[in-house]
């Protein structure tokens, strides 16, 4: 490996000393997307259980049904279904759910907290012309990147973390069946390889 | 999965008597194991990571980048980081500040697999350009020539594709394999770097173009950086010699095993280890000589760790360097959009590179000099949270719809620069945060020398000009600033004759423990220009030699 990517997503440590515990800022430094600060809380973690609540007939951990229900009308709305594959149809609300209750679970308080403020406006309930104004003003909030990037975890990881569901990065991103390929890859390889072969004849 | 190696392994009681205890099993551990081994002496490797096969490798972006599945989970294996050392240090998250897999095979598992070597002006480039004041800039003390023997041995013991280039230092063997495919991106590439009038060249990368030591050819899968090869056929130490180390019935790798203190008597010699296994139990491994191989973040956490009323400051840290002078290497990133697909996703992540501003010029007015690619810009995961260009939406349907657009007609061209020794830059115990094991956490301070950044912003020109030149509709890059995150952990024991100046002489040798060995990015003097493992992968196979040297005649 030798460049340094991505983005920085602040995850739980074991149990900094108090001194560290405060507002863990750290940048995302992305190309296109600009810089986008993050600003996560690093809290006690929470145990992780399952619950009586469901989300389409699917057990939620961490999340109860009115949480599910808000956290997939967000989902939706930030990778919307495109020829029927979309960040819903992927599971992202199942991946953030158990990961909340696990791998995030020091940020799950904060995440929660910004939940809360989109359910007291009734965002499930909102026409989506609606809800897509409210994300446009909140769009420079640490709640809105950070879910942001939940989204795209949960959409684009393997199945095992509960997201990744329909084959959605195959789908998405219209890519040829793997695991393994032979050349040509691409447009510009093919044309290379044909003047290569039709010089070859001549 | 348990690796079959692993049950028919020799092994060795904790009574037995051997000669090496290596820490660390990475680029150079499994180089020493299979070296050393293969020279007749009884070889226990100590690995803290698991022992995988290539059964285990999977394509989970979240679990590789951001959970830590071969890096290390951040919960438990914390780091920090600052950037000026009058800052409190922050708790990282993932990926870590200083990426390195934990795992037998170390980060030549993970590892994007670019195999360059130095050129000779690497060695002497502070003889040939002078002091460069407030920086530890110093010359090597040993030569391209003199490891020149060893860059071929480790190409074909390794098993490297690649083709002679206009620019590359004397070789007294060829590459061992053709190179591997071109992809659309080394074909726009090439367009682009030739109607400047620059001269790329194929890639040398260390995955296999056609069988070789059985192990199969490429599948051209698309995960190679960041990623373990499913098929062995990327040329980790995991692939290559640590079976053949284990083979000679003369080396034990023991998985699980995180070292803790190196331990040394009355006299000042080492007499071994001190590792908790899986379950936290603590073992002594004694061993005639101890090596260090943890990589440029282990090994000097592991001697500052090893700190006693005979060596207050670390062990083998008379120097004062140890941890000192860590070098990244800059790393650009400028990105191009084409009319056609390019279906980057495919093969491996680089197949054409360009060396023509290798060299520092005086004119530029600072120095540096750099390499550059054409590759993908990252998988599906990456591509989703930054890989689109400016202007297009990050959410909704619009970015729905452009992901599947971008994605197949977008590539990169990526630039690999040097980085100089600053004392400021180095790898500490943090003071408070612990890990697992309740060893301290590694705490990185890092700042990019000014020179260091003009260089990175000079290749960001380049590179916009050769995508500009492949006929790109749209170019843009990432903004140069202070790198918070390196995967080239180099410098932190460097090499060197005098022992006021650096901590191991020209054979790997502590000056201060004369049993004790360190090889591993921690030994270079410079950056390179990029791509480090082949360096330390040649350094290994000398100093193998050197260690079976001084072995043999009782100098240990």
């Amino acid at each position: 490996m030798d460049r340094s990517l991505a983005p920085d997503v602040s995850v739980a440590s074991s149990a900094p000393p108090p001194s560290r515990r405060e507002f863990l800022t750290r940048s995302m430094r992305l190309a296109g997307g600009g810089w986008l600060s993050l600003h996560l809380p690093l809290l006690a973690s929470l145990s992780a259980c399952a619950r009586e609540d469901a989300l389409n007939g699917e057990p939620l951990r961490f999340f109860n049904a009115d949480e599910g229900r808000t956290l997939e009308a967000l989902v939706t709305r930030l990778i919307p279904s495109v020829d029927g594959i979309g960040a819903r149809e992927a599971g992202a609300v199942h991946f953030i759910d158990r990961g909340l209750a696990d791998f995030f679970a020091a940020d799950a308080p904060f995440f929660r907290a910004g939940l809360a403020e989109l359910m007291e406006i009734g965002f499930a309930d909102l026409p989506e012309a609606e809800q897509i104004r409210h994300l446009q003003g909140i769009e420079e909030k640490p709640f809105f990147g950070f879910a942001r990037a939940l989204t795209i975890f949960g959409t684009f990881s393997d199945p095992r973390h509960g997201g990744g569901r329909g084959d959605a990065i195959h789908r998405i991103y219209g890519m040829d069946p793997g695991p393994g390929f032979m050349p040509p890859f691409g447009w510009y390889d093919a044309q290379q390889i044909a003047a290569a072969s039709s010089g070859e004849v001549r | 999965m348990r690796s079959s190696l692993a049950e028919s392994q020799r092994t060795f009681e904790e009574s037995d008597e051997i000669d090496f205890v290596i820490v660390g099993s990475g680029a150079a551990g499994g180089v020493l194991a299979a070296e050393l081994a293969g020279a007749g002496f009884d070889v226990v490797v100590l690995e803290q990571g698991p022992w995988r096969t290539a059964r285990d490798f999977d394509h989970d972006e979240v679990g590789h980048w951001i959970m830590g599945d071969l890096t290390g989970d951040p919960r438990q294996d914390p780091q920090t980081f600052r950037s000026d050392p009058s800052d409190e240090a922050q708790i990282a998250s993932a990926p870590p500040p200083l990426i390195y897999a934990r795992g037998v095979g170390g980060s030549s598992v993970h590892f994007t697999a670019n195999y360059w070597r130095l050129r000779p002006l690497d060695f002497r480039e502070r003889s040939l350009l002078g002091e460069i004041p407030g920086t530890g800039f110093a010359d090597w003390p040993l030569t391209y020539e003199e490891l020149e023997p060893y860059y071929s041995k480790a190409e074909w013991e390794i098993g490297v594709s690649g083709a002679p280039g206009p620019f590359d230092p004397p070789r007294s063997r060829p590459y061992p394999m053709p190179p591997l495919p071109v992809k659309s991106s080394g074909v726009l590439f090439e367009q682009g770097a030739r109607a400047l009038g620059w001269h790329p060249q194929p890639a040398p990368m260390a995955i296999l173009s056609e069988e070789y030591d059985g192990r199969p050819p490429c599948m051209h899968c698309g995960y190679c950086m960041g990623f373990g090869c499913e098929v062995d056929a990327k040329s980790s130490t995991l692939a290559s010699m640590i079976p053949r180390a284990v083979a000679t019935g003369r080396c034990e790798v023991r998985p699980d095993s995180t070292v803790i203190r190196v331990e040394v008597d009355g006299a000042g010699r080492a007499t071994g280890v001190i590792y908790l296994d899986a379950d936290g139990r603590e073992h002594r491994r004694t061993a005639r000589a101890v090596v260090l191989a943890a990589n440029g973040a282990e090994t000097p956490r592991l001697l500052l760790m090893s700190e006693s009323s005979r060596f207050p400051d670390g062990l083998a840290n008379g120097s004062g360097l140890v941890g000192k002078y860590l070098m990244f290497n800059g790393q650009t990133a400028s990105h191009g959009v084409f009319e056609h697909p390019l279906n980057e996703y495919k093969s491996v992540q680089v197949t054409r590179i360009l060396l023509d501003f290798y060299e520092s010029d005086p004119a530029r007015g600072f120095y540096g000099g750099g390499g550059m690619d054409a590759r993908m810009f990252n998988g599906p995961l990456f591509f989703a949270l930054g890989g689109l260009p400016p202007g297009v939406p990050t959410w909704g349907e619009e970015f729905r719809r452009a992901l599947p657009d971008y994605f197949s007609r977008t590539m990169e061209v990526a630039g690999h620069t040097t980085s100089l020794p600053l004392e400021t830059n180095r790898v500490t115990l943090d003071p408070e945060i612990t890990d697992r094991w309740g060893r301290p956490a590694i705490r990185t301070t890092y700042r990019d020398h000014p020179d260091d950044l003009a260089m990175m912003q000079f290749f960001v020109d380049r590179g916009e000009e050769i995508l500009d030149a492949a006929g790109a509709s749209q170019v843009w890059s990432d903004p140069v600033g202070p790198q918070t995150i390196g995967a080239h952990l180099l410098g932190t024991c460097r090499m060197g004759d005098d022992p006021e100046a650096s901590v191991v002489d020209r054979h790997h040798r502590s000056h201060e423990v004369r049993n004790l060995f360190i090889c591993d990015g921690s030994s270079m003097v410079t950056s390179g220009r990029g791509q480090p493992t082949l360096t330390i992968q040649a350094l290994a196979f000398r100093a193998a030699e050197h260690m079976a040297g001084f072995a043999s005649t009782g100098e240990l």
